[in-house]
Protein backbone atom coordinates (compact mmCIF):
# COMPACT_ATOMS: atom_id res chain seq x y z
CA UNK A 1 0.00 0.00 0.00
CA UNK A 2 1.15 3.21 -0.65
CA UNK A 3 0.76 5.83 1.77
CA UNK A 4 0.86 8.98 -1.02
CA UNK A 5 -2.11 7.47 -2.81
CA UNK A 6 -4.08 5.84 0.03
CA UNK A 7 -4.48 8.87 2.55
CA UNK A 8 -6.65 11.70 1.89
CA UNK A 9 -4.79 14.89 0.48
CA UNK A 10 -5.91 16.87 3.65
CA UNK A 11 -4.61 13.87 5.59
CA UNK A 12 -1.21 14.18 3.76
CA UNK A 13 -0.99 17.83 4.08
CA UNK A 14 -1.38 17.64 7.95
CA UNK A 15 1.46 15.33 8.41
CA UNK A 16 3.45 17.24 5.71
CA UNK A 17 2.39 20.38 8.29
CA UNK A 18 3.84 18.61 11.30
CA UNK A 19 7.39 18.19 9.56
CA UNK A 20 9.73 21.08 8.93
CA UNK A 21 9.75 23.65 5.33
CA UNK A 22 13.12 21.74 4.86
CA UNK A 23 11.23 18.09 4.94
CA UNK A 24 7.90 19.66 2.95
CA UNK A 25 10.77 20.65 0.52
CA UNK A 26 12.05 17.22 0.06
CA UNK A 27 9.26 15.55 0.20
CA UNK A 28 7.71 17.17 -3.12
CA UNK A 29 10.57 14.61 -5.01
CA UNK A 30 9.35 11.68 -3.31
CA UNK A 31 6.60 10.86 -5.88
CA UNK A 32 3.89 12.53 -8.04
CA UNK A 33 0.92 12.32 -5.42
CA UNK A 34 3.17 14.10 -2.52
CA UNK A 35 4.34 16.42 -4.37
CA UNK A 36 0.92 17.63 -4.84
CA UNK A 37 0.17 17.88 -1.17
CA UNK A 38 3.53 19.00 -0.21
CA UNK A 39 3.38 21.81 -2.71
CA UNK A 40 0.20 23.13 -1.74
CA UNK A 41 -1.43 26.01 0.65
CA UNK A 42 -2.49 23.55 2.95
CA UNK A 43 0.72 22.50 4.01
CA UNK A 44 2.40 25.90 3.89
CA UNK A 45 0.28 27.55 5.64
CA UNK A 46 1.39 26.04 8.73
CA UNK A 47 4.89 27.28 8.30
CA UNK A 48 3.99 30.86 7.95
CA UNK A 49 3.13 32.94 11.05
CA UNK A 50 -0.41 33.72 11.84
CA UNK A 51 0.37 37.45 11.71
CA UNK A 52 2.09 37.54 8.19
CA UNK A 53 -1.34 38.72 6.55
CA UNK A 54 -0.91 41.61 9.04
CA UNK A 55 2.69 42.17 8.36
CA UNK A 56 1.70 42.62 4.89
CA UNK A 57 -0.50 44.85 4.78
CA UNK A 58 1.88 47.32 6.95
CA UNK A 59 4.88 46.94 4.53
CA UNK A 60 4.89 48.12 1.17
CA UNK A 61 4.86 45.08 -0.63
CA UNK A 62 1.64 44.95 -1.84
CA UNK A 63 2.02 41.58 -4.36
CA UNK A 64 2.65 39.17 -2.13
CA UNK A 65 -0.99 38.06 -1.61
CA UNK A 66 -1.44 36.49 -5.22
CA UNK A 67 1.58 34.12 -4.15
CA UNK A 68 1.34 30.54 -3.53
CA UNK A 69 2.22 30.18 -0.05
CA UNK A 70 4.96 27.98 -0.50
CA UNK A 71 6.10 30.74 -3.08
CA UNK A 72 5.60 33.39 -0.60
CA UNK A 73 7.56 31.19 2.19
CA UNK A 74 10.50 31.34 0.14
CA UNK A 75 9.85 35.00 -1.15
CA UNK A 76 10.39 36.00 2.59
CA UNK A 77 13.41 34.13 3.37
CA UNK A 78 15.43 36.24 0.70
CA UNK A 79 13.11 39.31 0.42
CA UNK A 80 12.47 41.46 3.57
CA UNK A 81 9.63 42.71 4.33
CA UNK A 82 9.98 46.88 5.56
CA UNK A 83 8.05 47.47 8.42
CA UNK A 84 7.78 50.14 11.01
CA UNK A 85 8.44 53.32 8.45
CA UNK A 86 10.96 51.09 7.13
CA UNK A 87 13.19 51.51 10.05
CA UNK A 88 12.56 47.30 10.62
CA UNK A 89 12.65 43.95 8.76
CA UNK A 90 11.18 41.00 8.76
CA UNK A 91 12.02 37.64 6.86
CA UNK A 92 11.90 34.05 7.49
CA UNK A 93 14.91 31.46 8.71
CA UNK A 94 14.61 29.54 5.89
CA UNK A 95 15.67 25.60 7.39
CA UNK A 96 13.17 26.51 10.61
CA UNK A 97 10.65 29.05 9.47
CA UNK A 98 11.17 31.29 12.35
CA UNK A 99 11.26 34.79 12.35
CA UNK A 100 14.22 37.36 12.06
CA UNK A 101 14.28 40.82 11.82
CA UNK A 102 16.11 43.64 11.95
CA UNK A 103 16.41 46.90 12.90
CA UNK A 104 17.81 49.39 10.36
CA UNK A 105 19.96 52.28 11.23
CA UNK A 106 17.25 54.62 11.20
CA UNK A 107 15.24 52.35 13.86
CA UNK A 108 18.61 52.51 16.10
CA UNK A 109 19.86 55.58 18.60
CA UNK A 110 23.23 56.46 17.05
CA UNK A 111 25.23 58.98 18.96
CA UNK A 112 26.04 62.33 17.13
CA UNK A 113 23.73 61.19 14.35
CA UNK A 114 22.29 64.23 14.52
CA UNK A 115 25.04 66.36 12.96
CA UNK A 116 26.11 65.43 9.25
CA UNK A 117 29.75 66.37 10.26
CA UNK A 118 29.80 63.06 12.13
CA UNK A 119 27.44 60.60 11.16
CA UNK A 120 25.20 61.33 7.78
CA UNK A 121 22.74 58.35 6.41
CA UNK A 122 22.99 57.43 2.73
CA UNK A 123 20.84 55.07 -0.04
CA UNK A 124 23.21 52.45 -1.02
CA UNK A 125 22.10 49.57 -3.11
CA UNK A 126 23.26 46.58 -0.81
CA UNK A 127 21.22 47.80 1.93
CA UNK A 128 17.47 46.57 2.34
CA UNK A 129 16.42 49.76 3.81
CA UNK A 130 16.29 52.83 2.28
CA UNK A 131 18.83 54.23 4.43
CA UNK A 132 22.18 53.48 6.25
CA UNK A 133 24.29 55.18 8.48
CA UNK A 134 27.64 56.30 7.36
CA UNK A 135 30.44 57.45 9.90
CA UNK A 136 32.78 60.07 9.20
CA UNK A 137 34.40 60.79 12.77
CA UNK A 138 33.51 60.49 16.01
CA UNK A 139 35.13 60.26 19.18
CA UNK A 140 32.52 58.71 21.07
CA UNK A 141 31.29 55.88 19.41
CA UNK A 142 27.77 54.28 20.50
CA UNK A 143 24.95 53.00 18.88
CA UNK A 144 22.22 51.13 20.38
CA UNK A 145 18.80 50.43 20.42
CA UNK A 146 15.65 48.25 21.61
CA UNK A 147 13.51 45.71 20.85
CA UNK A 148 10.59 43.95 21.94
CA UNK A 149 11.02 40.06 22.23
CA UNK A 150 7.50 39.06 21.54
CA UNK A 151 7.61 39.57 17.79
CA UNK A 152 9.86 36.52 17.44
CA UNK A 153 9.22 33.20 17.47
CA UNK A 154 8.62 31.55 20.48
CA UNK A 155 11.07 29.14 22.53
CA UNK A 156 13.88 29.33 20.76
CA UNK A 157 17.38 30.71 21.36
CA UNK A 158 18.13 33.89 19.06
CA UNK A 159 21.22 35.56 18.38
CA UNK A 160 22.48 39.09 18.21
CA UNK A 161 24.02 40.45 14.99
CA UNK A 162 25.31 43.71 14.32
CA UNK A 163 25.17 44.07 10.20
CA UNK A 164 27.85 46.69 8.84
CA UNK A 165 30.10 47.21 6.31
CA UNK A 166 33.76 49.17 5.83
CA UNK A 167 33.80 52.73 4.53
CA UNK A 168 37.07 53.48 2.53
CA UNK A 169 39.42 55.41 5.00
CA UNK A 170 39.47 53.03 8.69
CA UNK A 171 40.16 54.81 11.43
CA UNK A 172 40.20 54.29 14.62
CA UNK A 173 38.68 50.31 14.76
CA UNK A 174 42.07 48.76 13.99
CA UNK A 175 42.90 46.32 17.28
CA UNK A 176 40.28 47.98 19.10
CA UNK A 177 37.54 46.38 21.33
CA UNK A 178 34.06 47.48 20.88
CA UNK A 179 32.15 47.08 23.77
CA UNK A 180 28.66 45.71 23.74
CA UNK A 181 25.97 44.75 26.35
CA UNK A 182 22.62 43.55 26.17
CA UNK A 183 19.48 43.90 28.87
CA UNK A 184 16.67 42.27 29.12
CA UNK A 185 12.98 44.21 30.78
CA UNK A 186 16.03 46.55 32.08
CA UNK A 187 17.98 43.57 33.09
CA UNK A 188 21.58 43.43 32.46
CA UNK A 189 22.00 40.19 31.09
CA UNK A 190 25.24 39.85 28.93
CA UNK A 191 28.34 42.37 27.75
CA UNK A 192 31.58 41.60 26.28
CA UNK A 193 34.07 43.10 23.51
CA UNK A 194 34.51 42.69 19.77
CA UNK A 195 36.81 43.30 17.51
CA UNK A 196 35.76 44.91 14.45
CA UNK A 197 38.47 45.13 12.61
CA UNK A 198 40.61 43.12 10.82
CA UNK A 199 37.58 41.48 10.37
CA UNK A 200 38.88 37.97 11.48
CA UNK A 201 37.55 36.62 14.82
CA UNK A 202 34.05 36.31 14.95
CA UNK A 203 33.19 38.44 11.80
CA UNK A 204 31.46 37.22 8.68
CA UNK A 205 30.66 37.97 5.15
CA UNK A 206 26.19 37.61 4.75
CA UNK A 207 24.65 36.60 1.56
CA UNK A 208 23.58 39.87 1.46
CA UNK A 209 26.93 41.35 0.68
CA UNK A 210 27.87 42.74 4.38
CA UNK A 211 29.25 41.42 7.60
CA UNK A 212 28.23 40.99 10.81
CA UNK A 213 29.32 39.73 14.74
CA UNK A 214 27.54 38.12 17.16
CA UNK A 215 26.71 40.39 20.46
CA UNK A 216 24.60 38.67 21.92
CA UNK A 217 22.10 35.66 22.53
CA UNK A 218 18.44 35.32 24.66
CA UNK A 219 15.79 32.85 24.43
CA UNK A 220 12.44 33.76 23.86
CA UNK A 221 9.45 32.32 26.30
CA UNK A 222 5.83 31.12 25.33
CA UNK A 223 3.62 33.95 24.14
CA UNK A 224 1.49 33.80 27.41
CA UNK A 225 4.93 35.40 28.51
CA UNK A 226 4.18 38.76 26.57
CA UNK A 227 7.69 39.46 25.47
CA UNK A 228 10.38 41.53 27.00
CA UNK A 229 12.39 44.79 25.93
CA UNK A 230 15.33 43.42 24.90
CA UNK A 231 17.93 46.67 25.22
CA UNK A 232 21.34 46.53 23.32
CA UNK A 233 24.27 48.53 23.25
CA UNK A 234 27.49 48.78 21.33
CA UNK A 235 29.87 51.38 22.43
CA UNK A 236 33.14 52.82 22.47
CA UNK A 237 35.38 55.98 24.00
CA UNK A 238 38.40 54.46 25.17
CA UNK A 239 41.46 57.66 25.22
CA UNK A 240 38.50 59.28 22.52
CA UNK A 241 40.48 58.05 19.74
CA UNK A 242 39.13 59.23 16.39
CA UNK A 243 36.88 57.12 14.59
CA UNK A 244 35.68 56.36 10.89
CA UNK A 245 34.86 54.46 7.97
CA UNK A 246 31.84 52.43 9.08
CA UNK A 247 28.76 51.69 7.53
CA UNK A 248 25.62 50.62 9.98
CA UNK A 249 23.09 48.75 8.28
CA UNK A 250 21.22 47.44 12.07
CA UNK A 251 21.18 44.75 14.22
CA UNK A 252 19.40 41.39 13.77
CA UNK A 253 17.74 39.16 16.00
CA UNK A 254 17.77 35.23 14.21
CA UNK A 255 17.54 31.97 15.44
CA UNK A 256 20.55 31.20 16.51
CA UNK A 257 22.78 28.94 14.36
CA UNK A 258 23.69 25.46 15.37
CA UNK A 259 27.49 25.64 16.15
CA UNK B 1 -30.48 4.01 24.83
CA UNK B 2 -31.11 2.35 27.94
CA UNK B 3 -28.51 3.58 30.60
CA UNK B 4 -27.83 0.83 32.02
CA UNK B 5 -25.78 -0.55 28.45
CA UNK B 6 -21.89 -0.19 29.25
CA UNK B 7 -21.05 -1.76 26.86
CA UNK B 8 -21.49 -2.12 23.08
CA UNK B 9 -21.01 -4.77 20.33
CA UNK B 10 -19.88 -3.54 16.97
CA UNK B 11 -18.73 -5.74 13.33
CA UNK B 12 -15.31 -4.82 11.82
CA UNK B 13 -15.16 -4.91 8.63
CA UNK B 14 -13.74 -8.42 8.21
CA UNK B 15 -17.05 -9.24 9.86
CA UNK B 16 -15.79 -9.53 13.67
CA UNK B 17 -17.49 -8.81 16.47
CA UNK B 18 -16.07 -6.01 19.05
CA UNK B 19 -16.75 -4.87 22.45
CA UNK B 20 -16.36 -1.35 23.55
CA UNK B 21 -17.41 0.32 26.16
CA UNK B 22 -19.86 3.35 25.87
CA UNK B 23 -17.45 5.40 27.68
CA UNK B 24 -14.78 4.93 25.20
CA UNK B 25 -17.10 4.85 21.94
CA UNK B 26 -18.20 8.32 23.38
CA UNK B 27 -14.13 9.32 21.90
CA UNK B 28 -15.55 9.03 18.70
CA UNK B 29 -18.12 11.38 16.91
CA UNK B 30 -19.70 8.77 14.50
CA UNK B 31 -20.04 6.13 17.39
CA UNK B 32 -21.25 8.71 19.49
CA UNK B 33 -24.22 9.28 17.21
CA UNK B 34 -24.66 5.57 16.73
CA UNK B 35 -25.30 5.37 20.32
CA UNK B 36 -27.63 8.09 20.58
CA UNK B 37 -29.39 6.71 17.47
CA UNK B 38 -29.61 3.39 17.16
CA UNK B 39 -31.72 0.94 20.15
CA UNK B 40 -28.08 -0.69 21.90
CA UNK B 41 -30.84 -2.44 24.49
CA UNK B 42 -29.87 -6.14 25.32
CA UNK B 43 -33.09 -7.18 23.32
CA UNK B 44 -32.01 -5.47 19.77
CA UNK B 45 -29.95 -7.85 17.69
CA UNK B 46 -29.23 -5.04 14.98
CA UNK B 47 -24.94 -4.76 15.61
CA UNK B 48 -23.27 -2.05 13.83
CA UNK B 49 -20.44 -2.43 11.35
CA UNK B 50 -17.45 0.35 11.10
CA UNK B 51 -15.52 0.30 8.06
CA UNK B 52 -12.45 -0.74 9.94
CA UNK B 53 -11.16 -4.18 9.37
CA UNK B 54 -10.71 -6.02 12.83
CA UNK B 55 -6.47 -5.65 12.97
CA UNK B 56 -7.28 -1.94 13.17
CA UNK B 57 -10.34 -2.17 15.20
CA UNK B 58 -8.71 -3.42 18.37
CA UNK B 59 -5.96 -1.20 18.22
CA UNK B 60 -8.66 1.83 18.24
CA UNK B 61 -10.67 0.14 20.63
CA UNK B 62 -7.78 0.29 23.09
CA UNK B 63 -6.50 3.62 22.24
CA UNK B 64 -10.26 4.78 23.15
CA UNK B 65 -10.18 2.67 26.28
CA UNK B 66 -7.17 4.23 27.11
CA UNK B 67 -7.89 7.82 26.72
CA UNK B 68 -12.00 7.42 27.60
CA UNK B 69 -11.62 7.80 31.66
CA UNK B 70 -9.51 11.21 31.12
CA UNK B 71 -11.52 12.63 28.86
CA UNK B 72 -14.89 11.77 30.57
CA UNK B 73 -13.87 13.31 33.99
CA UNK B 74 -9.93 15.38 33.38
CA UNK B 75 -6.82 14.26 34.83
CA UNK B 76 -4.09 15.75 36.93
CA UNK B 77 -0.91 16.59 35.50
CA UNK B 78 0.83 13.35 36.13
CA UNK B 79 -2.01 10.98 34.78
CA UNK B 80 -1.48 13.30 31.53
CA UNK B 81 2.62 12.94 31.57
CA UNK B 82 1.48 9.36 31.97
CA UNK B 83 -0.89 9.17 28.95
CA UNK B 84 1.68 10.96 26.95
CA UNK B 85 4.34 8.03 27.65
CA UNK B 86 1.76 5.30 27.27
CA UNK B 87 1.01 7.10 23.23
CA UNK B 88 4.84 7.22 22.62
CA UNK B 89 4.90 3.29 23.11
CA UNK B 90 1.04 2.84 21.64
CA UNK B 91 2.66 3.94 18.23
CA UNK B 92 5.47 1.71 18.09
CA UNK B 93 3.66 0.18 15.19
CA UNK B 94 4.46 -1.11 11.65
CA UNK B 95 3.67 1.82 9.48
CA UNK B 96 2.05 -0.30 6.50
CA UNK B 97 0.70 -2.88 8.30
CA UNK B 98 -1.04 -0.52 11.14
CA UNK B 99 0.17 3.32 10.76
CA UNK B 100 -1.70 4.19 7.80
CA UNK B 101 -4.82 2.04 8.22
CA UNK B 102 -5.14 3.53 11.72
CA UNK B 103 -4.54 7.05 10.41
CA UNK B 104 -7.64 6.05 7.94
CA UNK B 105 -9.81 4.64 10.87
CA UNK B 106 -8.97 7.63 13.23
CA UNK B 107 -10.15 10.00 10.17
CA UNK B 108 -13.29 7.98 9.43
CA UNK B 109 -14.18 8.20 13.06
CA UNK B 110 -13.28 11.65 13.60
CA UNK B 111 -11.23 10.91 16.57
CA UNK B 112 -8.89 13.91 16.91
CA UNK B 113 -6.76 13.10 19.34
CA UNK B 114 -5.69 9.82 17.93
CA UNK B 115 -5.77 11.43 14.83
CA UNK B 116 -3.43 13.79 15.71
CA UNK B 117 -1.29 11.02 17.34
CA UNK B 118 -1.12 9.73 14.15
CA UNK B 119 -0.77 12.14 11.67
CA UNK B 120 2.32 13.37 14.31
CA UNK B 121 3.85 10.03 14.28
CA UNK B 122 4.17 9.75 10.53
CA UNK B 123 5.45 13.18 10.49
CA UNK B 124 7.73 11.97 12.91
CA UNK B 125 9.30 9.35 10.74
CA UNK B 126 9.79 11.56 7.52
CA UNK B 127 11.71 14.13 9.25
CA UNK B 128 15.11 14.48 8.59
CA UNK B 129 15.02 11.45 5.88
CA UNK B 130 16.16 11.65 2.34
CA UNK B 131 13.71 11.11 -1.14
CA UNK B 132 14.91 7.04 -1.05
CA UNK B 133 14.25 6.97 2.52
CA UNK B 134 10.91 8.42 2.83
CA UNK B 135 9.82 6.04 -0.50
CA UNK B 136 11.22 3.38 2.00
CA UNK B 137 9.52 4.22 4.87
CA UNK B 138 6.18 4.13 3.32
CA UNK B 139 6.21 2.28 0.72
CA UNK B 140 6.06 4.96 -2.23
CA UNK B 141 7.11 3.70 -5.55
CA UNK B 142 8.70 6.58 -7.86
CA UNK B 143 6.52 7.63 -10.19
CA UNK B 144 8.18 10.31 -11.80
CA UNK B 145 9.85 10.34 -15.39
CA UNK B 146 13.69 10.67 -15.69
CA UNK B 147 12.59 14.46 -17.14
CA UNK B 148 10.64 15.39 -14.11
CA UNK B 149 13.38 13.90 -11.61
CA UNK B 150 15.88 16.53 -13.08
CA UNK B 151 13.68 19.17 -13.32
CA UNK B 152 13.30 18.96 -9.68
CA UNK B 153 16.95 18.53 -8.97
CA UNK B 154 16.92 21.89 -11.22
CA UNK B 155 14.62 23.72 -8.71
CA UNK B 156 15.81 22.53 -5.82
CA UNK B 157 19.89 22.89 -6.24
CA UNK B 158 20.62 22.41 -2.40
CA UNK B 159 18.35 19.48 -1.76
CA UNK B 160 19.87 15.73 -1.81
CA UNK B 161 17.39 13.52 -3.76
CA UNK B 162 19.24 10.19 -3.75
Amino acid sequence: MDMARVLPKDCMCKILSLTTPKDACRSSAVCLALKNSADSDETWEAFLPAELEHLVAQSSSTNLNSLAKKQLYLHLCDHPLLLAGNTMSFSLDKESGKKCYMIGARGLWILWSHVPKYWSYASIQESRFPEVAVLHQVWWFEVKGNFNTKLLSQRTTYDVLFVFQFGSEILGFADTSINFSLNESGIHKSEGQVALYPPIIGVKQRKDGWLEIKVGEFYTEDEEDGGSILEFKLWDFDDYNEKSGILVEGFEFRPKSPE
Amino acid sequence: MSSSVEAITVLSSDGDEFKITVSAAKLSKPLNWMLEDVCFSDDCDEVPTIEVNSKTLVKVIEYCEKHAPRANSGASDSDAEELKKWDIEFMKMDVKDILFHILMAANYLHMEGLYDLACQTAADLMKGMTVSQIRKIFHIKNDFSSEEQEQLRRQHPGCSFD
